[in-house]
């Protein structure tokens, strides 16, 4: 993707919030693509979900984990199915005139993405959290604001249906 | 393979390219943030970049999907006027058929003779631009319950109705949304190269030439349309996850296959749109109030909207379809507040007067009417083709239902021929509403 340049009037006056978006921005994306199958449906909600975080920077900023909060507002704005409508048809013109983005995110086992997002929500969450971000349950609940057990609930009911849909063998799952 | 290390494989490569994502810059983030989160509008003519599959256009056919390639400017593809009636395609049982409509001769029906059609499920024939290509629909390896693999056929036909070497194209996890019927039936592009068809909720684009297969996906479109004299897609509509969900009209999405950018036509909320044959208007049925009732025109870049006739609304049939002299619009209107009995009319597009073509009919003492599913335009623009059912005036008839094909002139309707009767023809109610087929081809001897 092509970086935009910044607004003449533009002062940086959130420097740590700067370095925390550039950390995070492709991953945010990443884990909102899997969730939704379009690329620029992710990139438009993982840019709501940054504008969210830069207005309460002074207070995101305090907490242990700011990139699990800017995680979390993503993936509830990736749920609703009308926000997304939307939002698609934002990406599609504020795309307007940009050349074609130079990373392609569509992967070769989409159908694997595919299953998960047939999941019920929650469950594709915990997958999703768990193997694109390679994330222990007790970060992944601390991302969704869920109990530990109710994620490890999620993952083994979401590998469960996964090894069912893709005829995968189901090994015993890890801690 | 364990599903663990699959998901471990999954998540590391969606992992490694989003790493590879330049971020905008976060004056892009302060910019949205004090702007707020209203809506960019889109009037007027906007052009939107979709190229490298920002929407998610994928490659079926190939194994490492890029970014869409862009061709560089488009040659024009050449405006086709009136052509001569050739070939008349329909399907029937699984199988295509061909006749000619000429009066003074009874010739039958004959069954295209393809590669492949003996063992499988074929439907909605229809002739590409310049005459000398025929696609349908294919369906092979299905069951009472499931409808089978689908493919793309396309195959030159000779002037005397020979069929040469069909061309498959794999249509992989093409399924029709529920409730329609379950072939894959496309609309040719001006090119006589693309076609455009609905599967999934999705259009998909197949390259005749390369078996090259695009999909727009969750657009769930009502009716496509291509451009004349260009390689643009006119997208319109809405109609829901089945045939039981309510359709709605949506903004028209112009799409081009050979750069990969779409546009939205001005402010134009559609489901049912045809192009005039010089390529230069748009005439759509649907509107802001999502109303039926108005067939409305527009100019090709968006502005010049205004209001044509208005002429009602329809449960059968493929829209409103522009004749190819340019003078006529031909729409189907039910007859009452329910039922499925509809009327063709057609609207001039100089003043928007109307001429209601009567059901036509046909027999001796004991007539029959025929209802249209379906209506579309000879090549000459002088006849309608009707794939219609029947109701008869036979007393002592057990059965009084009867599908055919018929010829009825536009301007002599009470001539009517009947071409052939049948049953399981293309154009009946559980039919693609969104594809005009064009059943009437330019070329035979």
């Amino acid at each position: 993707m092509d970086v935009v340049a910044a607004p003449a009037d533009y002062a940086p006056a959130n420097p740590s919030f700067e370095s925390f978006f550039a950390a995070e921005y492709g991953r945010v994306v990443g884990l909102v693509f899997v969730l939704c199958g379009r690329r620029a449906v992710a990139e438009e909600l993982a840019q709501d979900a940054f504008v969210q975080a830069y207005r309460r920077w002074s207070v995101v900023s305090g907490y242990d984990d700011p990139s699990a909060w800017v995680r979390r507002v993503a993936i509830n704005l990736a749920t609703s199915t009308l926000r997304r409508r939307t939002r698609e048809a934002r990406a599609l013109a504020r795309l307007a005139g940009r050349p074609a983005p130079q990373v392609e995110l569509t992967p070769t086992n989409d159908a694997f993405w595919e299953a998960v997002r047939r999941l019920p929500k929650r469950q594709a969450q915990c997958v999703a959290l768990r193997y694109v971000e390679d994330r222990s349950v007790a970060e992944i609940a601390a991302v969704l604001d869920i109990a530990e057990a109710t994620v490890r609930g999620y993952l083994h009911e979401g590998r469960a249906a996964l090894a069912i849909a893709l005829d995968a063998h189901l090994e015993e799952e890890e801690p | 393979m364990s599903l663990d290390q699959m998901a471990r494989e999954a998540g590391a490569e969606v992992r490694d390219r989003a790493a590879a994502i330049a971020p905008p810059s976060a004056g892009l983030i302060a910019r949205r943030s004090r702007r707020g989160r209203a809506a960019t509008a889109m009037a007027g003519f906007v052009g939107l970049a979709i190229a490298g599959l920002g929407v998610g256009v994928a490659l079926e056919d190939d194994p490492a999907p890029t970014a869409l390639e862009v061709t560089g400017d488009p040659e024009p593809t050449p405006l086709l006027g009136p052509g001569r009636n050739g070939w008349i395609a329909f399907d029937h049982d699984g199988d295509i058929y061909l006749l000619r409509s000429r009066r003074g001769t009874s010739e039958p029906a004959r069954r295209l003779e393809v590669e492949g059609s003996g063992s499988s499920d074929d439907a909605c024939p229809t002739w590409s631009p310049d005459g000398t290509l025929l696609a349908f629909g294919r369906l092979t390896g299905g069951s009472d319950t499931e409808p089978g693999d689908a493919e793309l056929v396309t195959v030159p036909v000779e002037p005397d109705g020979a069929a040469g070497t069909p061309n498959v194209i794999p249509l992989k996890g093409f399924r029709a949304l529920s409730g329609f019927d379950p072939h894959p039936c496309a609309i040719w592009a001006p090119d006589s190269r693309w076609v455009a068809l609905s599967g999934n909720g999705d259009v998909w684009l197949a390259d005749t030439d390369t078996g090259a297969v695009r999909r727009l996906p969750d657009l769930r479109p009502v009716d496509l349309d291509w451009r004349p004299g260009t390689h643009e897609l006119a997208i319109a509509g809405d109609i829901g996850p089945d045939r039981s969900a309510e359709t709605s009209n949506t903004p028209v999405t112009v799409y081009s296959v050979s750069t990969g950018e779409t546009r939205q036509l001005g402010s134009v909320r559609a489901y049912y749109l045809t192009w005039s044959p010089d390529g230069s208007t748009l005439a759509y049925q649907g509107g802001e109030d999502d109303n039926p009732d108005e067939l409305r025109l527009v100019d090709a870049d968006g502005g010049n909207d205004r209001l044509l006739a208005r002429i009602g609304s329809a449960n059968h049939g493929v829209g409103p379809v522009w004749s190819p002299t340019g003078e006529l619009i031909l729409y189907q209107r039910l007859l009452g507040p329910s039922g499925e009995r509809h009327h063709a009319a057609l609207v001039d597009v100089a003043d928007g007067t109307e001429t209601v073509i009567d059901a036509p009919q046909t027999g001796g003492s004991i007539r029959s009417s025929w209802w249209p599913y379906s209506v579309t335009w000879s090549p000459d623009g002088t006849t309608l083709l009707y794939s219609a059912w029947s109701t008869t005036t036979d007393p002592s008839a057990t059965d009084t239902s009867s599908t055919g094909v018929l010829a009825v002139p536009a301007d002599a309707p009470t001539n009517t021929r009947l071409l052939h009767e049948g049953s399981s023809l293309t154009g009946n109610v559980y039919d693609h509403v969104w594809v005009p087929p064009q059943m009437w081809g330019r070329r035979s001897n």
